[in-house]
């Protein structure tokens, strides 16, 4: 069994000035990339799947050289081999087309992304995969419960603190939620030593290319990032600690 | 242009992500969205299309067969067909898990883009304008989308406002739609549905007062400051998805998407960011004071009180209190 587990780094409390716009895409400038935490979530999802079916892993980002971080995670954690598709987008039918052109040659049996990335919120980049590669989908997939006869059963949220039971036959992409396994701890002289592994290149981002074959799709660009503002925001307690508990004691009580 | 709201099974009847997005759309132009179709797969709706009245030309109503009444890949089968029909169409989804699932799927195989999360949608220039957020909604960005085939759109609950149907006489026209076998899935069989049971926990849904944590907990060891702070106030603890996650709180106890949906009178947002996810389990109507110390966090955009403080140092000074006026 072959595993791929697609990773993104994402910046974390960007301000607005480092949020560019450009060509009609977003890009990061002077942020480091961290791990999507969805996304660590599914490398140990991988790792599972590692230890119980022997599964042979890899993992994939496409990014700037700086998101090589989650690769290195990625290699410190356990994973087998690790790749990265050069090229700087948010745009998830990008991130997929890049992943894809990998995955065709990679031939996972199952493929694992974290639901959602923290900067995009979008969810996008399974469903395109799936949809791609013509492979099954399980959305929020939240417990892997059995591999049988090219089936694997899985447990996936639906919403309002339910789930559904299914199986998917393989090849699948399995998008997975937070708490799929619990995150272990990475001691830094591990990933310290994971940053001498080599990272393999798997060629650059061809934007017009992949345009060239879903230009339909394409069909949308950004053209300004803000900082949103609401109407209703918060009416807003000030005073020292003491002062604003006591206001909003008053407030619980006027309510009560 | 024609226009499609998918509208998914509710418990209250109708999915109010589904008909915030007909409230939205019924009062713009026919000559810019063109017919508005309700598209419901299965019979969740049979006896209840009145609350749909005045608020969409029509309601196409799919039969299918129990077993894939919740199969989203029979349901991106049925909405690929009856959508791609139009050669110029929107479809309006709530962003849900299963519109989360469902746009990527119908928006690839139609060709056209993909709008996910989108709160805010006006169209403009012969396109449109989608307005979304980023970074955990402390940014947004405006998306310029080309409308030449139409495009998938995602809506954020609580983006729009509901309207109360239109007092008319007049039935709304329903098409019903047979089933089709080559809708049947190929790749996934959905083998049951459960429900998080409650096993001796509270049932928050119940609750006056939440007293919800997020991750500013910081350490399951701070637990019991919370808990003290629900028992003096006749409250409840809640939390939200990462507390659940790092296995601090039974999922029982977690509100938003994939836990409970809650109506207290009072939510206390104790180092809670405020995520979409998260603040689509509180009904819009409830007052919620937020305590939190990054004073950019996206709750005091939805808050009515806000606190800019760190809640292991604010929590234990406002028990003091508490404290001293029952005894005072």
């Amino acid at each position: 069994m072959r595993v791929a587990i697609c990773c993104r780094g994402v910046p974390i409390d960007v301000p607005l000035e480092s949020a560019l716009v450009v060509q009609g895409d977003i890009q990061y400038k002077d942020t480091d990339f961290y791990i999507n935490e969805i996304d660590a979530y599914a490398l140990e999802a991988a790792l599972y799947l590692k230890k119980t079916y022997q599964a042979e892993t890899v993992a994939l980002t496409v990014g700037p050289l700086r998101a090589q971080e989650v690769l290195y995670i990625a290699v410190a954690k356990g994973i087998d081999q690790v790749l990265r598709i050069d090229g700087e987008t948010t745009r998830p039918e990008l991130i997929a087309s890049g992943l894809m052109k990998a995955l065709r040659e990679i031939r996972p049996d199952l493929v694992l992304v974290g639901v959602q990335s923290e900067d995009w919120m979008g969810g996008e980049v399974g469903g395109y995969l799936a949809q791609g590669l013509e492979m099954g989908l399980a959305f929020a997939v939240i417990e892997l419960c059995e591999l049988k006869e090219n089936k694997f059963r899985v447990k996936k949220e639906i919403g309002g603190g339910k789930k559904a039971e299914l199986t998917v036959k393989l090849p699948a992409v399995l998008c997975v939620q937070s708490g799929i396994q619990p995150l272990r701890y990475l001691s830094m002289m591990k990933r310290q030593k994971a940053r001498n592994t080599p990272i393999k290149m798997y060629g650059k981002l061809e934007v017009e290319d992949i345009r060239g074959n879903i230009p339909g799709m394409m069909a949308y660009q950004a053209e300004r990032v803000s900082v949103p503002v609401k109407e209703g925001r918060a009416e807003m307690i000030t005073g020292d600690r003491s002062e604003k508990a006591a206001k909003l004691l008053e407030l619980i009580k006027g309510t009560i | 242009m024609e226009s499609f709201v998918y509208i998914e099974p509710a418990e209250e009847g109708l999915d109010s992500t589904a008909k915030q997005m007909v409230s939205y759309l019924s009062k713009i132009s026919v000559d810019l969205r063109g017919p508005l179709r309700g598209i419901c797969v299965g019979g969740h709706l049979e006896g209840k299309e009145g609350l749909l009245r005045g608020l969409v030309d029509e309601l196409i109503v799919v039969d299918v067969p129990q077993e894939c009444a919740s199969n989203t890949e029979a349901i991106a089968n049925v909405l690929t067909e009856i959508v791609g029909e139009s050669s110029q169409r929107l479809l309006f989804l709530g962003h849900t898990y299963q519109g989360m699932e469902l746009g990527p799927v119908i928006g690839w195989r139609l060709g056209i883009p993909v709008i996910a999360n989108c709160i805010g949608f006006d169209w403009k220039d012969g396109g449109a304008v989608c307005t979304r957020p980023l970074q955990g909604g402390k940014l947004q960005v405006s998306l310029r989308v080309h409308l030449d085939h139409g495009a998938i759109v995602s809506v954020q609950k609580g983006a729009w406002k509901e309207e109360t149907p239109q007092e008319t006489s007049d039935s709304i026209p329903v098409k019903r739609v047979a089933w089709k076998d080559s809708w049947a899935p190929q790749k996934a069989e959905i083998i049951g549905i459960t429900e998080e049971t409650l096993e001796g926990e509270e049932d928050i849904t119940k609750a006056e007062i939440l007293v919800s944590v997020g991750r500013g907990l910081g350490d399951p060891d701070n637990l019991p400051l919370f808990r003290e702070l629900a028992g003096s106030l006749g409250g409840m603890i809640s939390c939200s998805r990462p507390v659940v996650d790092l296995g601090w709180l039974p999922a029982s106890r977690q509100v938003g998407i994939s836990g409970r949906t809650v109506s207290p009178v009072i939510y206390l947002a104790l180092g809670i960011s405020g995520q979409s996810n998260h603040l689509a389990g509180i009904n819009p109507s409830v007052e919620i004071i937020a305590v939190n110390k990054d004073a950019a966090a996206p709750i005091f955009n939805e808050a009515k009180y806000g606190i800019v403080d760190d809640i292991l140092e604010f929590i234990p000074e406002l028990l003091d209190q508490i404290k001293k006026r029952k005894t005072s």
